[in-house]
């Protein structure tokens, strides 16, 4: 490799960093809403130039760092909690009622880094333990996935008031844990219908699912944001984290740990992961679980895609390495160290970048209107879905956006909309999903 | 700073309870404002009533026919409608029991489809897999069947290469036209074309059993032997095979050349060996030289050949055929019926249902003379009288390259359209084999003249002549090409121009001319240009970037008195190393 293909590459992931960095300020954009567009884009001039496929593998990779170590910001800056739901809500937005959102900002990113460097320290490793611990779970994979459900499911506490009547407080606590069993029974037939009877053009199929990810999660996000904003106090630039080496490591280790069970399970999200490993390892303190986030959220979006390049894998997690794998994919072990690579250039300057872009938010959300940023960001991602999808994905757009309100006004857990996916996989997985969709009527 | 909605606020503590009935603080009750009301119980109706638009929408929407042609990478994960010819035999992938032995239990089931515009892989796992398995005697393709499907698309680039895949998401989705299986003599199975598929009868001379090797049934009449193959997962389905030695059979299986030599018959399905209680008149006929018992040659296209050799050792794997109770028509009258207690492994009853289908109609397929005596028949030149010739006759021909020849990915041969001098077209095959080995082949272009030695055989019901390295094709007409054999880029002086090099170096000055690659290919002396052709870099699959370090096989010429190195085939450009070079 001469200097100057060097230097595209390595342009190609800082480039991919940085606009990854700045499209997840826009709060609900998800990098891989976008991904596609940048595909279809890369495609397209590779018609003209010759572009390296190790420049279009850390541009992508570039995007997944910068967008897992930068979503941070909306979500703590402008997913503003409920106060009355103060008690149940992430310590990360309890961190912005107090006006250390700038604080709580850079400890997700401290344990992003450390993910970061997780991954490094763990990529020898992975070439020759997860092919093999593969091969254990893969037939094993229907009644795991059934199990993390069941979980999800049991695990939700009601969240009524302790007040009222005994019939009161047993509506109350009955509303929200129906409410979650009903989000997940209706995404998970959305999820049928989309996987055995796609109405989205065949042309554009690749980004099938997209538009039912931003009706099920952006959408409604934006809306709650648009519906009941609330004021935020004054924000203080600390100097230093409120947090020691310790703590530091025992976050990191947390959120590594959820984070790599979600990169390697099929349809398992960072949320659903940190979940489990949140309490197999009974966290409790408010700054581990910040940092373990931070950690869990590189580990699971860059350790998934990363799944893509581990030598003798040959595992597609996520919905990034499925766009990509139809455009490229990786064979040796030169593909394999050059995103390892990537990650940790990417994921160093992707927190410099936390730490500028986290400051300029503090400014922003004190001056600008924070509806008025839900508002672009839904004519974005809207825009989006039109584009690539046309009607039928506004259609389905509508649809999840329903379903995705549902956890919202609910109150109920929204990691339920993940049926979308669970559900028809893992009766596929159990030799049911072909009869449940001949009963649906949707085999041809 | 945003203001909170006013009824976002407790109206008693007045602290924020969002969109909370009751407030979490004081317990006090929240009536909200009629917008919030309606947007939570609205949030339920939408995504009810439009999951029931949706649903609707999806269950009366057609999925849309495409051409395997028409697919791209944006069409990953599309729901689309296919429709061809199965190009490879089915494969049947079984799950194995503690022992490792194959169980019953289908778990992946794949096979080719192909239309006029290229070819696909069509998949099937486990509930699906063995939803067709279990129908195996209608859904189970064989080769040439008309095949009808609904599939998901899987787009895959990997190493510069475009895979293509179409899941089965349920047995419902796959609906099949079989084609016939014509029945021939014993002896004339080796006037047949590699990859179709026949039916004849004979006495088992031998059995043996597979090891690594796939198990043996030789099968005799009086003039000719030949020997059935049968891979250990079909092996162990047949009923007590040992038992068969001297017993008549019929067996309906592809033919192929082991190594592109021996003749052999591939078993595809156990129920393809259906021991008789004697040998069919016909055969007993033929075999005492009665010239004139019908015979049929196959209808069905040519195939890629099939190489016993080249299936994974001890794989689960079946190339799957005819089933019995759609056994193929039968030129000679009558037959015996197969003896159900010697049908294959659970198949007995089976076998006994069958019994009146086993006794089938006259073919209308068309009879041609005994491909033994064709094989005899002197060569012709003309291509217009190549129609007339049968598949399997040996045949010289003479014609001039209409065009540039292309490559047939699958099985991989050059194919050469051909006019003679009468203004007649014809198809010369060459497997890619023979043209890597003869360098002569490499640069022939249009209105080049090329004679060739081939076998006849019929390719989608065409004629076409097949020249491959066991028929040793003897090509006259062409120039000799001098090898000068591995050179260093700084060397190729202007005295090589017409001759063949090999030379290795860096790629610089990658430049597109309009879809042509032209590189300065840089060694330890100096440097040469290389010329790739529009069709050899659209081969190659992958991009050649400035910095990777390749070898070139090539022609040297001089244009615009500047020397290049032009390779011929795909394979004559290999990339060692460097960012184009994965």
């Amino acid at each position: 490799m001469d200097f100057s293909t060097f230097l595209v590459i390595l342009l190609a992931g800082v480039t991919g960093t940085v606009i990854a960095s700045l499209l997840a300020l826009l709060p609900a954009l998800h990098v891989y809403n976008v991904a596609g567009i940048f595909l279809l884009l890369i495609a397209e001039v590779a018609r003209h130039v010759t572009v390296p496929d190790a420049a279009f593998v850390t541009f992508m990779m570039g995007l997944v760092v910068g967008y897992a170590m930068v979503n941070t910001i909306p979500s703590i800056f402008l997913g503003t909690p409920d106060e009355a739901a103060m008690f149940i809500t992430l310590p990360g937005q309890k961190y912005l009622m107090q006006g250390r959102g700038y604080e709580a900002s850079l400890l997700t990113g401290a344990g992003g880094l450390g993910g970061v460097v997780f991954l490094g320290l763990a990529a020898p490793l992975f070439p020759k333990i997860l092919p093999a611990f593969q091969a254990i779970i893969a037939p094993h994979l229907f009644w795991l996935l059934a199990l993390m459900l069941a979980f999800m499911v049991l695990s939700e506490w009601p969240k009524g008031g302790d007040r009222g009547t005994p019939r009161e407080r047993f509506l109350d606590a009955w509303g929200s844990l129906l409410a979650g069993i009903a989000t997940l029974a209706l995404s998970g037939l959305l999820g049928f219908i989309l996987l055995y009877k796609p109405i989205v053009p065949p042309k554009f199929a690749f980004q099938n699912i997209m538009p039912a990810f931003v009706g099920l999660y952006a959408v409604p996000w934006l809306v709650t944001n648009i519906l009941s904003g609330t004021a935020i106090p004054r924000q203080n630039l600390s100097r230093s984290l409120d947090t020691d080496h310790f703590l530091m490591a025992r976050g990191v280790a947390a959120g590594a740990g959820g984070g790599l069970i979600a990169a390697v399970f099929p349809i398992i999200t960072g949320g659903m992961g940190g979940l489990i490993a949140g309490h197999a390892t009974a966290q409790r303190d408010e700054r581990l679980f910040i940092i373990s986030q931070g950690a869990s959220k590189m580990v699971y979006y860059v350790g998934a895609f990363l799944l893509l390049f581990v030598p003798g894998l040959g595992l597609t997690r996520g919905g990034l390495a499925w766009m990509v794998q139809s455009f490229y994919t990786p064979a040796t072990f030169e593909d394999y160290w050059m995103v390892v690579a990537t990650i940790l250039v990417c994921g160093g300057l992707s927190f410099l970048l936390l730490i500028i872009l986290s400051r300029a938010m503090v400014w922003l959300v004190q001056r600008v209107n924070h509806r008025t940023l839900s508002v672009v960001t839904s004519v974005i991602v809207v825009g989006v879905v039109a584009a690539i999808t046309s009607w039928p994905g506004i259609l389905i757009m509508i649809v999840s956006t329903g379903i995705g309100m549902i956890p919202v006004f609910f109150h109920s857990r929204r990691m339920n909309c993940m049926g979308v996916l669970i559900v028809p996989v893992m009766l596929n997985m159990a030799g049911l999903g072909e009869s449940v969709a001949a009963f649906l009527g949707l085999l041809s | 700073m945003t203001e909170p909605v006013k009824d976002a606020l407790c109206p008693s503590c007045g602290r924020f309870v969002g969109t909370a009935n009751r407030c979490p603080h004081c317990g006090a009750h929240n009536q909200k404002r009629l917008s919030i009301r309606v947007a939570r119980w609205a949030a339920v109706a939408i995504s009810v009533a439009g999951l029931i638009i949706l649903w609707s929408v999806a269950r009366i929407s057609q999925v849309p026919p495409v051409k395997v042609g028409e697919l791209t990478e944006t069409m990953n994960f599309a729901l689309v409608r296919l429709q061809g010819e199965v190009s490879s035999p089915a494969k049947v992938y079984f799950a194995k029991d503690a022992d490792g032995n194959d169980t019953d239990k289908a778990k992946m089931i794949s096979f080719t489809l192909a239309d006029e515009s290229g070819e696909i892989t069509v998949l099937a796992f486990s509930a699906v897999a063995q939803a067709i398995w279990e129908r195996r005697e209608e859904l189970l393709p064989r080769v040439h069947d008309e095949v009808d499907l609904t599939g998901s698309i899987r787009v895959k680039r990997e190493e510069g290469v475009t895979t293509l895949s179409a899941f089965l998401q349920s047995y419902r989705n796959l609906s099949l036209h079989h084609r016939p299986i014509p029945e021939i003599a014993l002896a004339e199975v080796q006037g047949v074309t590699d990859g179709e598929i026949v039916t004849f009868s004979g006495i088992v001379q031998s059995v043996t059993p597979p090891t690594k090797a796939p198990g043996r049934i030789v099968i005799a009449d009086e003039e000719e032997q030949v020997t059935v193959v049968a891979w250990k997962s079909v092996y162990h389905q047949l009923r007590s095979p040992e038992t068969l030695v001297e017993r008549p059979v019929r067996v309906s299986g592809t033919v192929g050349h082991y190594k592109g030599r021996a003749l052999q018959v591939q078993l595809n399905q156990p129920w393809d060996l259906v021991p008789l209680e004697a040998m069919p008149e016909a055969s007993v006929e033929h075999a005492s030289g009665d010239t004139e018992s019908p015979q049929a040659t196959p209808e069905q296209p040519g195939e890629e050949p099939l190489e016993a050799a080249d299936e994974p050792q001890g794989e689960p794997v079946i190339a799957v055929g005819e089933p019995a109770a759609e056994e193929p028509p039968v030129q000679a009258d009558p037959k015996p019926s197969p003896s159900p207690e010697m049908a294959p492994k659970g198949q007995a009853a089976e076998a006994k249902a069958s019994q009146p289908a086993m006794s089938p109609p006259p073919t209308d397929n068309p009879v041609e003379p005994p491909a033994k005596a064709l094989v005899q028949t002197p060569p012709v030149t003309g291509l217009a009288a190549l129609e007339t010739v049968a598949p399997g006759t040996e045949v010289r021909i003479r014609g001039t390259l209409r065009r540039a020849p292309r490559l047939r990915q699958k099985p991989g041969e050059w194919v050469y359209s051909l006019e003679d001098e009468d203004g007649t077209k014809g198809t010369l095959v060459v497997s890619q084999k023979v043209v890597r080995k003869d360098s002569r082949l490499w640069f022939l272009k249009q209105g080049d003249v090329l004679e060739a030695t081939g076998l006849v055989r019929l390719h989608r019901k065409k004629r076409e002549v097949l020249v491959r390295e066991e028929v040793v094709g003897n090509f006259t007409g062409l120039p000799p090409l001098e090898n000068l054999g591995r050179l260093d880029p700084g060397e190729i002086r202007e005295e090589h121009k017409g001759k063949l090099v090999t030379v290795r170096g860096e790629a610089r000055e990658v430049t597109d001319k309009k879809g042509n690659v032209l590189l300065e290919l840089v060694g330890r002396k100096g440097s040469v240009k290389v010329f790739v052709p529009r069709s050899i870099f659209k081969a190659l699959g992958q991009p050649i970037s400035n910095g990777v370090r390749m070898s070139v096989d090539g022609k040297v010429d001089l244009y615009k008195e500047s020397l290049e190195v032009i390779p011929g085939l795909p394979q004559n450009v290999r990339i060692h190393a460097g960012d184009g070079g994965k």
